[in-house]
């Protein structure tokens, strides 16, 4: 059953490649020099973004931990949400609001980096503090003991038990920055090429889906050959928030803060000429309350399916080479995703949103099992692996002893997902076929001089996106404690 | 045993979640055509157009309403994935009318698909109107001269091309990349038709120093603007129309440049697979009927095609610029090399 499992697993992570490929009529292996050139640039700013990434979030992860130990409120309610929010902001309003507040912005390859680690430091630091809390605690409880500093801590020790995890997180980012269109491409110039715009250029330009489809591919070779080769660390793990002198730090917690103010900041103000378009806008008053359930239904069902999806991954993840091939995929570029679910059911609202919840999840899943589940999973693999020569069957294993466990993370990934699903415009606009969601409606609006009431409906949809976020957690958090206790 | 009980239904409820999406997504599959299979006409056409304070509701519920069908609107989010949308559809989902191309992608419209010739019924066309703007087998239904936008008492309005080489403009212009924006398309071809091709790069390499940002799409660059963080966009000569018709500003105005501007048409196509061809001409017919040219002018602020229907409006009131014509074919062929070029120059 786990086999038959497994190779359900790897036929939904690879049906959009199956897919594209089949509809591109193969594949062209055209690639000219200054498509290399792209490569080369792409992985150079992937690499840095996700190292300052990792620098700047593990500093802020000491922030989380020192804020959730001596204010617990504002952890939980303030600082633990600020850190989602440049994640899941839609990229354009992260742009917008960077260029106002950072001025004079500076344009070029530092803007590109310095936009990425606004991005992915806050999702990196919650990552970080859950490794730090699970795999540091006991360690540095012991070094205080003996007297050690901050750094003989963290450079004779700290850092080497945890770098595997790092370098993991790092590769969440790296997968984000390596697939990145819009930065570069407005604050970079446009000698800031991407794979992506380059495969957005063979599509829309060229109309050559046989040379984006092998462009994708390289993609997502590239990142499948730099996972294989990243070290896996397997440690028993003890989720402790414990106050320690070496892992909480009150000087993080700006950091952790200070993209969030950025974009509330820069995207802060012209409410009132928001509110006047609306009022002006009768038909959208009416429908904004169907679009809000249709990006609710979109939500909640991106968590289920990405629920299911990373229990499955976690029921199958044991066996060697499956474990390899999960940790190493990387979803395919979202306009590849998008295209190759068109071509599956009929139109209409609800095929939309099915495809819309489908393709969310298969590119979501992948990025949040590099984020965190991995390390969830991995930490299990002792206690299975004893209970197994105990004797008990891999679905007793499963359901006495991973499920359990893992349940918390699943559903707090998932939340992730969900949250990410209300503000996904990029593949719901390729997959829908009317502006069913109100992310469709911000882009929309954009599209149509309405900045503001775009910005205006962003906040709607930040506070709907924490709420499914807590929906999820929560279920995760109380059932968690049940199913443990 | 509480404990044990729980455990287990939550176990089973999620395995039984497998099967239950799978039975779901193969009985989903399986369908079909279309959810609104009852539709009498498709439409394929861009975000906005669609969207329910754009033209296309408003004009398709007056076609409903006179020729008792039912409509339906498929979005293709952006304008430039139109084609690739429609060489995406699955072969039950067949589009009857393709609105929102313009004169830069009907030719590679032309090449995915076939598309039926179009008799036109007697219409007076706008006087402004580029002849060359009528094709066989594309009927306009909009248009606009492109034109840089600025904030009245932000800056001294550019007058020529070269005028935007000047010091004071510094920082100031928001362009959008021709690889991934049409209006950026425009843009380059603009430059490189009234200049040549190599001087126009060189001009365009020294335009670097007035440039402030050049992004994805024509939503990011003029949002750059309405923020204030840059100060010149290159937009619609009917922007500023917007703002003082939605948010009562006269503070927007056109940049008018003597040498003439680049314009947009943008038309309507039926393909040869159409489903419904009968009544997709008539719908293509409707569009071009006065009351209707003026729905599709006030909602998607363009111009209209056929002559007279702005007046009394404030869309009468827009300057009348020298449009420059422009062969987009012989452009449009070395498509691939020029953005090679336009890339290198590090915009």
């Amino acid at each position: 059953m786990r086999r038959a499992l497994g190779l359900l697993v790897i036929v939904v992570l690879f049906s959009p490649y199956v897919l594209s490929f089949f509809h591109g009529q193969g594949l062209s292996f055209d690639l000219s020099s200054s498509d290399i050139n792209v490569f080369a640039f792409t992985l150079l700013q992937a690499f840095l973004s996700s190292l300052a990434s990792l620098v700047f979030g593990f500093f802020a992860a000491l922030g989380l931990i020192y804020s959730a130990n001596r204010y617990p409120v504002f952890y939980k309610w303030i600082l633990r949400p600020s850190c989602l929010l440049p994640n899941v902001v839609p990229v354009i309003m992260v742009i917008l609001a960077s260029l106002k507040v950072i001025d004079p912005f500076p344009f070029g390859f530092v803007g590109i980096l310095l936009l990425h680690t606004l991005m992915n430091l806050g999702i990196v630091a919650l990552s970080i503090q859950k490794i730090i809390s699970n795999k540091l605690s006991g360690l540095s409880e012991v070094s205080a003991l003996f007297g050690a500093s901050r750094a003989q801590f963290l450079f004779r020790g700290g850092l080497q038990t945890i770098f595997g995890d790092l370098a993991m997180v790092g590769l969440f980012v790296f997968a984000i920055c390596y697939s990145s269109f819009a930065i570069p491409l407005v604050v970079g110039g446009s000698q800031f090429t991407t794979i992506e715009v380059l495969i957005f250029e063979q599509i829309r330009l060229e109309g050559d889906w046989a040379k984006a489809s092998f462009l994708a591919l390289l993609q997502a070779i590239s990142i499948f050959v730099l996972c294989y080769f990243i070290p896996q660390k397997i440690e028993a793990s003890k989720e402790s928030f414990r106050r320690n002198q070496y892992l909480s730090s009150r000087i993080g917690i700006p950091i952790a803060l200070i993209p969030t103010l950025i974009i509330i900041i820069g995207l802060f103000g012209s409410f009132s000429m928001g509110i006047k378009q609306f009022l002006r806008l009768d038909l959208l008053r009416a429908e904004l309350p169907g679009q809000i359930l249709n990006s609710l239904v979109v939500a909640i069902g991106t968590g289920l399916i990405s629920f299911l999806l990373f229990n499955l991954i976690a029921f199958v993840f044991y066996r060697g080479t499956l474990k390899k091939i999960i940790l190493s995929y990387a979803a395919p570029s979202t306009v590849i995703c998008g295209f190759a679910f068109l071509i599956f059911g009929p139109q209409g609202e609800l095929s939309s949103l099915i495809r819309m919840i489908l393709g969310i999840s298969l590119i979501s899943v992948p990025a949040l099992i590099r984020l965190q589940f991995a390390n969830t999973i991995y930490s299990l693999e002792r206690q299975r692996e004893v209970a197994v020569l105990l004797g008990a069957s891999e679905a007793e294993v499963f359901k006495q002893v991973i499920f359990p466990q893992s349940f918390f993370s699943a559903c707090f990934l998932s939340g992730i997902a969900s949250f990410w699903a209300w503000g996904d415009f990029a593949l719901s606009s390729i997959v829908a076929d009317r502006p069913h969601t109100v992310a469709l409606v911000i882009q929309a609006l954009m599209t149509s001089y309405r900045l503001e009431l775009a910005v205006l409906l962003l906040w709607l949809l930040l506070i709907c996106g924490i709420l499914t976020f807590a929906l999820f957690s929560g279920i995760g958090y109380v059932y968690h404690k049940k199913l443990i206790s | 045993m509480v404990m044990e009980k729980q455990q287990t239904s939550t176990f089973a409820i999620l395995f039984a979640l497998l099967p239950i999406s799978l039975g779901l997504l193969i009985y989903w599959t399986s369908e079909s055509g279309s959810e609104n299979s009852n539709a009498d006409l498709t439409i394929i056409s861009y975000g906005s157009f669609v969207s329910s304070w754009g033209p296309g509701p408003a004009v398709g519920k007056i076609f409903e309403k006179e020729y008792g069908v039912k409509l339906q609107w498929i979005n293709a989010g952006d304008a430039g994935l139109i084609i690739e949308r429609l060489r995406f559809q699955n072969a039950n989902q067949s589009v009857d009318v393709v609105l929102g191309l313009d004169q830069l992608t009907i030719d590679g419209a032309r090449e995915v698909l076939e598309w039926r010739n179009f008799s036109y019924p007697e219409i007076l066309w706008h006087k402004r109107l580029p002849k060359d703007a009528l094709q066989r087998d594309f009927v306009p239904f909009d248009w606009g001269p492109l034109a840089f936008v600025y904030k009245k008492g932000q800056l001294e309005p550019p007058k020529s091309l070269e005028e935007l080489l000047s010091k004071k403009y510094q920082g100031t212009i928001s362009l959008q990349d021709p690889r991934t924006s049409t209006p950026g398309l425009q843009f380059l071809y603009w430059i490189l038709s009234e200049k040549g091709i190599d001087a126009g790069f060189s001009f365009l390499g020294n335009l670097s120093e007035s440039i402030h940002s050049v992004s994805t799409s024509w939503s990011t660059s003029y949002g750059l603007f309405k923020r204030g963080q840059a100060k010149l966009t290159f937009s619609y000569l009917t922007s500023p129309i917007y703002h003082m018709i939605e948010e009562e500003s006269g503070d927007y105005k056109a940049a008018i440049f003597a040498d003439g501007h680049p314009y947009q048409v943008e038309y309507v196509g039926i393909p040869e697979k159409c489903k419904n061809c009968d009544l997709a001409e008539a719908f293509v017919n409707f569009l071009l009927r006065p009351e209707i040219q003026k729905i599709i002018m006030a909602k998607n602020y363009m111009l209209p095609v056929v002559d007279q229907i702005e007046q009394g409006t404030e869309f009468a009131n827009i300057p009348k610029v020298r449009l420059i014509p422009f062969s987009a074919q012989s452009l449009t062929r070395d498509r691939r090399s020029l953005l090679e070029r336009w890339k290198k120059l590090g915009l």
